[in-house]
């Protein structure tokens, strides 16, 4: 970790408890601190690697865009706590309601030591930072266009292709109903984008936050969301200098879980547009391509994912899960060597002999095709024991 | 929060082994009810949500809880009527003192509970939702048809 990084948290995390201090202080209400987390322990096995360096994030978590074109021959095996997570919640009563604050930490910063292993290096990185009071939420967390409850038991930390886990910093405003809720949200707006000769990069040349609105059935059958999301991609003298450009385009996604008898559930995902790139498969798609001339081309996407679960026993179940996305792209601006296709699919057995603990193996089997028509796959054994506390 | 979440993996699977709750039938239909139990089934599957944070799990299983107060309310209120249908006239009356008592009981644990939500604290949450827990248990175990 570095000294900016460690200064930077900690000064998040000192802002947030004077500002309770202070608010507690004046409300004279008790503050409510709760500590908890997860031990993880996975063990992969790559039967064919991924990534090019042993100790990448690929070799560790599933990510669609590292699949090996062709076979390289290399199996690793890999075994790592990162997926580990510790969380703390702050609670205040206020004004007839409670301000709410939530912080949570994995350890899947992969910096690398003096010799350059990575492998070694478990630093830990802040997935959460939010606080919540009545119906609004600012701070860091997952994006508003993904339903969460769609995201399948799998041991793999990134899930299948077609998921939308994406966090980052946000202005959540919901609406409770009777029959579900509402949600209004500005994120924030980071493009990524596939250059001339096929390189990804991303620019920090937004200039406006990503526009999101949610709307979310919930029975006692389950949950129905649908999802708008409005962004402008933006980027300035990045390709040739004083040519600037800007595009506007939308995405839709519709998701749930639907509970069957006993505990079985089918949870799905599906989402379309041409700005998904960033928010779909861990960024597998870029948002937009960007020509010779500067110009920005949206890149269109259809993703999706579904899966089953099926308990065999009151303990013993298994999820079978498939994933797929397609981006639409001008060949003539992309390269050959663009992503076109990715599929993934997952099969488990997780046992909990008791709640808090889950042991389970889960097969995965990945699959990429560039523009030139040529592919790669990858296939993944992982073990993993999950101890909740 | 955990402990709520065990109370209804407790209930939901509670005498799996005999088979009671999963396929045996009540022995008075009229107090079965198919909207708590699918309550019951969400409140369970929290606790194997992989993404959710607390705060997050924290407001569904709230608003659970409010849905399976409201519900148990109405089974309570069924309860209290039940002297009307034919087939708990034909329970011995030591049995029917015990179905009255479990009633009243539910009736209480319903508002107990519904109060603990209004107030806000946890604490209170968690005992009165153990206790209708036990309530609903203790009474699936007592009348079931052999």
């Amino acid at each position: 970790m570095n000294i900016k990084s460690i200064y930077t948290k900690n000064i998040f995390i000192i802002v947030l408890f004077l500002i309770s201090l202070t608010v507690e202080a004046e409300h004279a209400g008790p503050m409510d601190l709760t500590l908890g987390g997860r031990l993880k322990v996975d063990a992969i096995y790559n039967a064919d690697g991924v990534g090019g360096i042993r100790t990448s994030k690929s070799d560790l978590a599933f990510s669609p865009g590292s699949i090996p074109i062709g076979n390289t021959g290399r199996n690793s095996f890999d075994a790592n706590l990162r997926e580990s997570r510790v969380w703390a919640t702050l609670t205040l009563p206020l004004a007839n309601d409670a301000l709410s604050t939530y912080i949570e930490f994995d350890f899947f910063d992969t910096k690398k030591d003096s010799l350059g292993r990575t492998h070694i290096a478990n630093e830990p990185r802040m997935r959460h930072l939010y606080s919540s009071f009545k119906n609004i939420t600012i701070g860091k967390t997952y994006t508003t266009f993904a339903n969460l409850s769609a995201f399948p038991e799998i041991n793999d930390a990134n899930g299948p292709v077609g998921n939308l886990l994406i966090r980052h910093e946000l202005i959540r405003y919901n609406i409770p109903t009777s029959w579900g809720e509402t949600f209004l949200a500005l994120e924030k707006g980071e493009s990524s984008f596939t250059s001339a000769i096929g390189s990804s990069f991303q620019v920090n040349d937004d200039q406006l936050p990503d526009i999101i609105g949610k709307i979310e059935f919930s029975e006692t059958w389950g949950n129905i969301s649908a999802a708008i999301m409005l962004r402008e991609i933006n980027a300035n003298h990045r390709i040739i200098s004083g040519v600037n450009d800007k595009k506007w385009g939308a995405a839709f996604s519709a998701s749930g879980k639907i509970y069957f008898p006993k505990q079985d559930n089918l949870r799905f995902t599906i989402s379309y547009g041409n700005v998904l790139g960033k928010y779909v498969s861990f960024n597998a798609f870029n948002d937009a391509a960007i020509d010779n001339t500067g110009k920005i081309n949206l890149i269109e996407i259809l993703s999706a994912h579904i899966a089953y679960q099926h308990w065999w026993t009151t303990t013993l179940r298994t999820s079978l899960v498939f994933g797929a996305g397609h981006a639409n792209q001008d060949a003539s601006i992309v390269p050959q060597t663009a992503n076109k296709l990715f599929t993934s699919s997952h099969v488990n057995l997780l046992w909990s002999p008791i709640q808090k603990f889950t042991v389970g193996l889960e097969w995965l089997h990945g699959f990429r095709e560039l523009e030139n028509g040529n592919d790669g796959h990858l296939d993944r054994l992982q073990f993993s024991a999950l101890y909740k506390f | 929060m955990l402990v709520l979440i065990i109370a209804a993996n407790t209930l939901l699977f509670a005498n799996d082994d005999e088979k009671k709750l999963e396929t045996g039938k009540t022995l008075l239909q009229a107090i079965h009810s198919d909207e708590i139990r699918n309550i019951m089934r969400q409140l369970n599957s929290l606790v194997y949500e992989r993404e959710y944070t607390e705060l997050e799990l924290r407001k569904i299983n709230r608003k659970q809880i409010e849905l399976l107060v409201n519900e148990a309310a109405a089974l309570a209120n069924i309860a209290s009527n039940l002297p009307n249908i034919p087939s708990f006239k034909n329970m011995d009356n030591e049995s029917q003192l015990a179905f009255n008592a479990m009633a009243k009981q539910l009736q209480n644990i319903s508002g107990e509970l519904e109060k603990a939500i209004e107030n806000n604290h946890q604490d209170e949450i968690d005992a009165a939702y153990l206790k209708l827990q036990n309530t609903c248990n203790t009474c699936h175990t007592l009348f079931r048809e052999e």
